[in-house]
This record gives structure tokens, sequence and C-alpha cells, in this order.
């Protein structure tokens, strides 16, 4: 009997060490302390003078000079080592903007894309006119295929007849928007019908590729020039679907948070768990993420380490009190993330803490180098 | 006489093409699938975005499915 029981826990213990190697953390448990790295908050925030609840995001051009923009004033500023300088600029649009809930800088910091219902582009800071999308945009990027947008299913102009099906995105050619190629199909598991979940692509891109991926999963697109197209699925990803009951309830509560009254309306909610909530492209070709699986531990947020030219995709984990839309800047001194709201801050990691980070090798991706072709429908 | 029927003809393809126009699937105010196809069409469309940033959806008023 004792022999028994000895298997037993030798047994139990064998499948603990198992589990705390291949998943960094005992399931359903939580992970060793010294797992979790911690970001550094940014000094020096409230020089930008940004209102507590607006969008606020970081980002660096091709050079990894990495800058902070403001969604309310528009301000500009500088961000070397962790510091926020204490001056900076801003960009000048034509009017009065509606509330920003994105923006991105092109490779030579020149130019930049601002967007809330309608999108703005900005050359050496003056705003300059683009044609009219006619539908909302929900991202953009500028890439060597030049500035590309994703798009929401919400038609606010004449939507052309080229644009049938639905474009997963368009790009700015001379002074008209062409409609991407659309994607290739997901699996089974990420398959929806509810087009908000559906066209729901992050965006990233820089001089050597445009990089995409699902917000509600974990499936990844990339163009590079003179390269395959490149296309990868972390095997086993699911949508985390939300009930129409607790889609409606979520919707009814920002609405409600935003002043509006709901009478007569018809609700879009959208239908599932944002997975990824942030993404940029780094040097050496590496793609950094931000992503909130289900079952994380409170105030932990994993961050992915893509490597495009080997297909190799890795994880390790971060202490975050945030766990909604970030932004992500890979500078010359670490990698940068902001909360999407002013209020909930800004941080950074040297790149030294994060080599020495425990990262683990994500086994379960299969990459496809066909299936993607990013050449605008004529 | 035949000026009336010129004007009648007229008259009665404007107002088809008012309700056409009305009714038709997709111009500014619509909501479509992935497919392109329309859902719906509405007055006016707002962003409902989530407190962290997430999208909540869209919230369409005077809603009328196509």
């Amino acid at each position: 009997m004792d022999l028994l029981r000895l298997v037993a826990v030798l047994a139990a213990v064998t499948i603990a060490a198992t589990l705390v190697v291949t998943t960094g953390f005992p399931a359903g448990g939580q992970p060793a302390p010294d797992a979790i790295i911690e970001p550094i908050p940014l000094e020096g925030l409230p020089a930008m003078g940004c209102g507590a609840d607006v969008h606020h995001g970081i980002h660096a051009d091709g050079g990894g000079r990495v800058v902070m923009l403001c969604g309310d004033n528009l301000a500009i500023h500088g961000v070397p080592s962790g510091r926020v300088s204490s001056d900076g600029k801003a960009l000048r649009p034509r009017g009065p903007l509606e509330p920003v809930r994105g923006a991105t800088v092109d490779g030579d910091g020149l130019r930049w894309t601002v967007w809330g219902r309608t999108l703005h582009l900005f050359v050496r800071g003056q705003e300059e006119e683009v044609p009219a999308l006619p539908v909302a945009p929900d991202s953009a990027a500028f890439s060597h295929a030049g500035l590309v947008v994703v798009i929401k299913p919400v038609v606010v102009g004449t939507l052309p007849d080229t644009w049938k099906p639905f474009p997963h995105l368009v790009v700015l050619q001379g002074q008209r928007w062409q409609p991407f190629h659309r994607f290739p199909p997901r699996p089974a598991t990420l398959a929806t019908s509810d087009p908000f979940v559906a066209l729901a692509f992050l965006f990233a891109g820089g001089r050597r590729a445009l990089v995409g991926v699902q917000r509600c999963g974990r499936a990844l697109v990339a163009l590079r020039p003179g390269q395959p197209d490149w296309y990868a699925v972390v095997r086993g990803d699911r949508l985390r679907e939300l009930t129409e009951d607790h889609a409606a309830t979520r919707m009814a509560e920002a609405a409600q948070r935003h002043g509006v009254a709901t009478e007569g309306a018809k609700f879009f909610p959208v239908k599932a768990e944002e997975a990824v909530q942030g993404l940029t492209l780094g040097r050496d070709h590496l793609v950094w993420m931000v992503a909130t699986p289900g079952g994380m531990p409170e105030n932990t947020v994993v961050l992915h380490r893509l490597n495009l030219v080997e297909g190799h995709l890795e994880q390790t984990l971060l202490r975050l009190s945030w766990n909604g839309r970030v932004t992500l800047a890979a500078g010359r001194d670490g990698l940068y993330l902001a909360a999407d709201r002013a209020r909930a801050g800004a941080w950074w990691l040297p790149w030294s803490r994060l080599e020495n980070a425990p990262w683990q090798v994500v086994e379960d991706l299969e990459v496809s180098r066909q299936g993607w072709s990013a050449a605008p429908t004529p | 006489m035949t000026t009336m029927r010129v004007v009648l003809v007229a008259l009665l393809t404007a107002v088809a093409g008012a309700l056409v126009y009305a009714f038709s699937c997709c111009g500014p105010g619509f909501v479509v699938d992935p497919q392109g196809d329309c859902l719906g069409r509405c007055r006016n469309i707002c962003i409902a975005q989530a407190d962290d940033g997430r999208d909540g959806g869209w919230i369409c008023f005077g809603w009328s499915p196509c």
C-alpha cells in the first residue's frame, strides 16, 4: 500500500513538473513570481497634458526613435530611455477632430495617420487631404505597400462595386483606396459569421514587412517584399465567444458610459473576446505582440516574440495592471507599451531584461508560406 | 397629351428611383456582412468602445433591415 502511495505521489510530482515546463506555471495555479517580468512605468507622462480617459499611444519610427502621441491635444513627445520629454510638438489638424481611437507613424517619422470615425493624414505635422474612405476605419499601418487601412463593416459613403466581397483592408494608391484580396480561410475554430469579429485584424508595418493578426485569435499573416506570403495559426486557438446577452449588455454599458441614448437603436455587438491587444514590428525580423488569452492569472498578459524568417513563436509573461488594448513600440533601448487610455499609463522593458526573460517556445504554430496574396485588386 | 405622358412617366420614374435609393443596399449608413451584403440601414451610427479600448461594436439608430 505504501509502495502504491509512493508511486502515486511520484507520478503526481512528475506530471506537475511536466506542466510547469510546458506551460510555465502549474495548470489552474499561479506562475512562479520570477517567471513574470515587470515592465517599468514611464516617467514624466503628465508633461503631455493628456486627458485621463482619452487614447494615448506609443510609437517608433524606423530608426527606433520612440514617441508618445496624446489623442486629445495631438501632442507628440520623445521618450528617450523610459522618460517622456517635457517638451514636444503637436500635429496640426485642419479642424476639430472627433475622438481619436488610434494613430501610427511611418518609418521616417514624417507621416502620421490618426483615426476616429474618419481617418486623417499628417505630413510634417500638417494635415493633408486624403480621399474619403467610404467605410469606417478600424486601424492603419504604413508599410512598403503604402498606407493600409483595416476597415469596419460600416458604410459611411458610397461603397464601390469592386468592394464586394467586402475587403479586409484597403491601400491608398495615388488618390484612390484599393481593396486588398481577402485572407485565406481561417481554421474552423476561428471562423465566425460576425462581421465585426471576422474582419477584426490588427496590422503593423515597416520597410521590410506588413504583418497582421486576428484580434480574436492568433492567426497571423505577413507580406515581405520579394518573399513568399506567410500565414500562420496557433493550433488550438479558438474564439472566446460571448453570448448574445453578454455582448448586448457590454455594448449597452459602453453606450451608457459615452452618454449615448439607445432608444430606437439596433446594436451590432462584437460577439467574441479580443485576444491580441497590441502588435509592432522590431529589428531582426521580430514581431512583438501582447495577448490576453483566456485563463490568465490576474494582472498578467502574454508577450509574444515571433521571428518571421524562422517561423518561430515564443512567449513570456508580463505583469500588467491593464488587460485591454495597448500600443507597442520597439525602440533602440527597449520595448515600450502604452495602455489605450492615458489614465492607465505606459511602461518599458530594456532589451537586456527581455533577453533574460524566461521565454518558452509555442510549439503549436502552424506555418504556411502560401495562401495569402496582398496584391491590390485591380 | 404626349407631353402629359412624358411628364407622368418621368415623375413615376423619379419616385421609383427615390424609393429604390431609399431602400437599396448599400449606401451611407449601412452595415454590411463579410460578403459585402447589406444587413441593414441606419440613420446614424455610433461607435461603442469599451473602457479598455476594446471594440464593443456599433449602435445603429433608426434601424431598418434590408
